[in-house]
């Protein structure tokens, strides 16, 4: 393109043109993976948090949550320092924003067990369904609103069970299919050349 | 009766940027010349020419320790690129 007058015609076309090209989420990928880490690393260490209460085997197992901040943290740092596309989109800043306040508010949600008793897994898990059906509609892509949907009725649930021991696993289990399995079938609708 | 069109809006280059930068939020420079195919000096003169008319903010950074410009578009760019739209309108409804 060049510095040249152009007909009112041409400037439509140029303004398609813009648009369309303009329309690719180049940084599905990235963020897809970003969904992925958080939800693998949270359904291990739940699984583990787990293990560790069944067995007794670690008097502060709660602590063990901490490595998923302190892993997937640094993780997303990394992934976005990877970012070679050189856009970021109007959609990208708003999940950017939203999935940082939701991080925020579980983080001070699941600081806030040390001092008061209330049911923190059902917290996390209705602000983890909440925030992926909103990724899920920003994204536009179905499988990611069912699978926070999914989450968001399995949190209602884990108010009848408050036993702690079964709390876990079904907290494990809804990450599974809240996060990791629409992550992998968002993944795989990303094209090649993106 | 046809508006006038914006000048500054009213070239090849110089709307290719605008229209991209509409549609993403921020975008630098490299990504902009391989969406727009133009040459690297005279893409710096229009990036010059639509930020001294306040329509796009340039940012001069660093990405992995090379020299980066990032390109975004103000309010005053989104109202500017509006008007041109909205001008350009009463010249196709006069074509239809």
């Amino acid at each position: 393109m060049e510095d040249r007058k152009i007909k009112e015609s041409e400037s439509l076309t140029i303004i398609t043109e813009m648009i369309k090209n303009a329309r690719t989420n180049l940084r599905a990928r990235i963020n897809c993976n970003i969904l992925l880490i958080w939800g693998y690393v949270t359904f291990f260490v739940s699984l583990l948090v787990w293990v560790l209460k069944l067995t007794d085997a670690f008097s502060l197992s709660s602590l063990v949550w901490l490595i998923v901040p302190l892993t997937c943290i640094p993780a997303s740092i990394w992934l976005h320092s990877k970012d070679t596309t050189g856009i970021t989109s109007y959609i990208d800043q708003s999940i950017h924003y939203i999935t940082l306040l939701f991080a925020l508010v579980c983080t001070t949600v699941a600081f806030s067990t040390l001092v008061v008793d209330f049911p923190a897994l059902f917290i996390e898990l209705l602000l983890i369904g909440m925030l992926i059906v909103i990724v899920g509609t920003l994204i536009q892509f179905k499988p990611v609103i069912w699978g926070g949907l999914f989450g968001i009725i399995a949190a209602h649930l884990l108010l009848f069970t408050p036993d702690l021991l079964i709390q876990l696993p079904v907290f494990a289990v809804t990450i599974l299919f809240s996060m990791i399995i629409p992550g992998h079938l968002f993944k795989k609708s990303i094209s090649a050349d993106v | 009766m046809f508006k006038e069109l914006n000048p500054l809006l009213h070239s090849e280059l110089r709307l290719a940027i605008i229209s991209l930068l509409v549609s993403i939020r921020k975008a630098d420079f490299v990504y902009i010349m391989e969406q727009t195919k133009a040459t690297g000096g005279n893409l710096s003169v229009q990036v010059e020419k639509l930020r001294k008319a306040g329509y796009i903010k340039a940012t001069k950074t660093f990405k992995n320790k090379r020299p980066c410009t990032i390109c975004q578009i103000t309010p005053k760019g989104i109202d500017a690129f509006e008007e041109y739209v909205e001008a350009l309108k009463s010249y196709i409804q006069k074509t239809d």
